[in-house]
């Protein structure tokens, strides 16, 4: 078995082996300045609109603004806000209203009349050039699976008249 | 601007109409994105209230376009690397450099600091795989890149490098220490320098990825193993340290680990438990008696299968957290400088940002060697 025991031919090796020489590591015992921050409590960012968790008293003086609770997947994470983070209950809902969330995602995109393309944004360009044999098979597939639809609703639609 | 549109599970795009970020805050700064690495579970949707619609992104760097009233340490043109915590740097937690763990940031839940595009667990702020970010508390985070480290370099200092040095911090190294690493991704692979940094008499790295093993055995110039090669990886690393176990043992895989059927149904499949805990567990199990597990690795927030009973009889320390990055960036520059590692070394592939989907799908299946791709914006000089 191969091993290493002559350091002296690893750059560095030992450099932060003296604890006084490696600042970050007693946290609690330095005592601290230089944080950058030069306020006692930070402004207040005003205009919150998202949920704050049962396990603090208010919201944060700052939080990201963005993609905010809304339709049923809003209703979902208000009610797994009820719950403390502790619990399973909480997680699952988040989750599960994530899983919604992909759903009115779809919605979302027809009504901006954007058109998704689920393959191209699971980056399949990559499969093309790495991993041509599973490119050309979910290819071939989602061909199948595309004609078999068309064929069934054609089937529907005509066959009923006769 | 163009920005990462994140619409499902291994599903992300790049769209071209997001509005530009505002300042929101008297200390905000908006900074325009130069580089912007790519990291990977996020994205499988493993992790709770991550929104259809995000900006992902924690791990970039950028030069500063705009900043708020309050704003003294920044100017307009410094080009600055972004801790991917976000931090106040006035609350107890700031105060203590528990910079990952501050209170100020996170309305919707309390454990973490907030993070750049990392879900509404982390606060739902918008990430750095955009043009430009909005970045708060500038007078904290964000740090000039000094003249002599290039941008490859220092975009690494925002997440990984730090994340990796930290995990060989909390694994209490002395000199002489015998150290395993599990997972030989970006983290586990600065993980095994910073030990070897710290003087650790031997450092084995276990992964299932030859290309990486061979990668870290060259970075780190350690040693490194195949588990998929091993009956039984706890047995292997027993026999390997005199059936003693290791002095330390650093989980830098998380909840996405492979290696057990049991916990991948259970953790990822069912997700009944929060993802798959085997390296964590091999961890555990495979320190010595009154060693230190450090872990690194994330999981998620409910509960999962690890052996604390052996970690009790035992009598071994756990540590853990996210990286409090911030408290890192000096120090691990003086590294760079002096020679002793090369961060950059680690990026395998440099893609436009407007191909994330590539981007994501390449490192997510680990296609081409991949190790760590940087996203590139149109406006950034490659
Ligand atoms: N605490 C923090 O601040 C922080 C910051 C960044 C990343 N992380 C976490 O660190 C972990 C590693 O990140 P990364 O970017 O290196 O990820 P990665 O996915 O690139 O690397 C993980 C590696 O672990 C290997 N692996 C899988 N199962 C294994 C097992 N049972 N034993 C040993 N190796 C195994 C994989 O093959 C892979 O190479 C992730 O969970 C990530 O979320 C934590
Ligand atoms: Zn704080």
């Amino acid at each position: 078995m191969e091993q290493i025991r002559d350091t002296s031919s690893i750059k560095g090796w030992g450099a932060d082996s003296d604890k006084l020489n490696r600042p970050a590591h007693t946290m609690w015992e330095i005592p601290i300045e230089g944080t950058g921050a030069h306020w006692e409590t930070p402004e207040q960012q005003p205009g919150f609109k998202d949920f704050v968790s049962i396990e603090r008293p208010r919201v944060t003086k700052v939080f990201g603004n963005t993609v905010h609770p809304k339709g049923l997947s809003g209703l979902v994470r208000k009610m797994a806000f009820k719950k403390s983070e502790g619990t399973f209950s909480h997680w699952m809902m988040l989750i599960f209203a994530d899983r919604i969330g992909i759903v009115e995602g779809y919605l979302d995109d027809f009504k901006q009349g954007k058109l998704p393309h689920p393959l191209r944004e699971r980056g399949w360009n990559m499969d093309k050039k790495f991993k041509t044999r599973r490119y050309y098979k979910v290819l071939t597939m989602s061909g199948l699976l595309t004609v078999g639809l068309i064929a069934s609703v054609v089937k529907l639609t005509y066959g009923n008249r006769r | 601007m163009i920005a990462t549109n994140y619409r499902g599970p291994y599903r992300i795009r790049a769209d071209r109409d997001k509005s530009l970020p505002k300042i929101e805050h008297p200390n905000d700064a908006i900074i325009r994105v130069t580089r912007s690495l790519i990291c990977g579970h996020l994205y499988h949707g493993l992790v709770p209230d991550c929104r259809v619609g995000s900006v992902f992104g924690h791990e970039f760097t950028g030069v500063v376009e705009e900043i708020g009233k309050s704003v003294k340490n920044l100017k307009v043109g410094d080009h600055v690397v972004v801790p991917f915590n976000i931090a106040c740097g006035s609350c107890l937690f700031c105060k203590h450099q528990l910079y990952g763990n501050c209170h100020e940031t996170v309305p919707q839940a309390s454990a973490m600091a907030g993070f750049f595009g990392y879900s509404h667990t982390t606060g739902g702020y918008d990430g750095g795989q955009a043009e430009y970010v909005r970045v708060p508390f500038a007078d904290v985070g964000p740090y000039l890149i000094p003249e002599d480290i290039s941008v490859d370099d220092a975009v690494l200092l925002a997440d990984a490098y730090p994340t990796g040095y930290q995990a060989a911090e909390m694994a209490d190294i002395t000199e002489g220490d015998t150290v395993v690493v599990f997972g030989a991704g970006p983290v586990g692979i600065f993980a095994a320098k910073s030990a070897q940094l710290m003087g650790a008499g031997r450092v084995i790295v276990i992964d299932r990825l030859e290309y990486r093993l061979e990668f870290v055995r060259r970075f780190a110039q350690c040693e490194a193993y195949n588990f998929e090669e091993m009956d039984d990886p706890v047995v292997f690393l027993k026999k390997e340290t005199d059936w003693m176990g290791a002095d330390a043992c650093i989980d830098a895989v998380g909840c996405e680990a492979s290696g057990s059927k049991l916990q991948g149904i259970l953790g990822v499949k069912m997700k009944i438990r929060s993802g798959s805990a085997v390296a964590l567990q091999w961890a555990i199990n495979s320190v010595k008696k009154g060693g230190t597990v450090s872990i690194v690795g994330v999981y998620g927030p409910t509960a999962n299968l690890v052996p604390i009973g052996n970690a009790v009889n035992k009598g071994i320390t756990i540590r853990s957290n996210q990286a409090s990055v911030k408290r890192h960036i000096p120090h691990l520059v003086e590294h760079i400088r002096e020679g002793r590692i090369r961060p950059s070394e680690i990026i395998t592939h440099r893609i436009p940002l407007e191909e994330v989907s590539d981007a994501y799908h390449l490192f997510s299946n680990k296609l081409d060697n991949c190790i760590k791709p940087v996203l590139i914006p149109p406006h950034a000089n490659m």
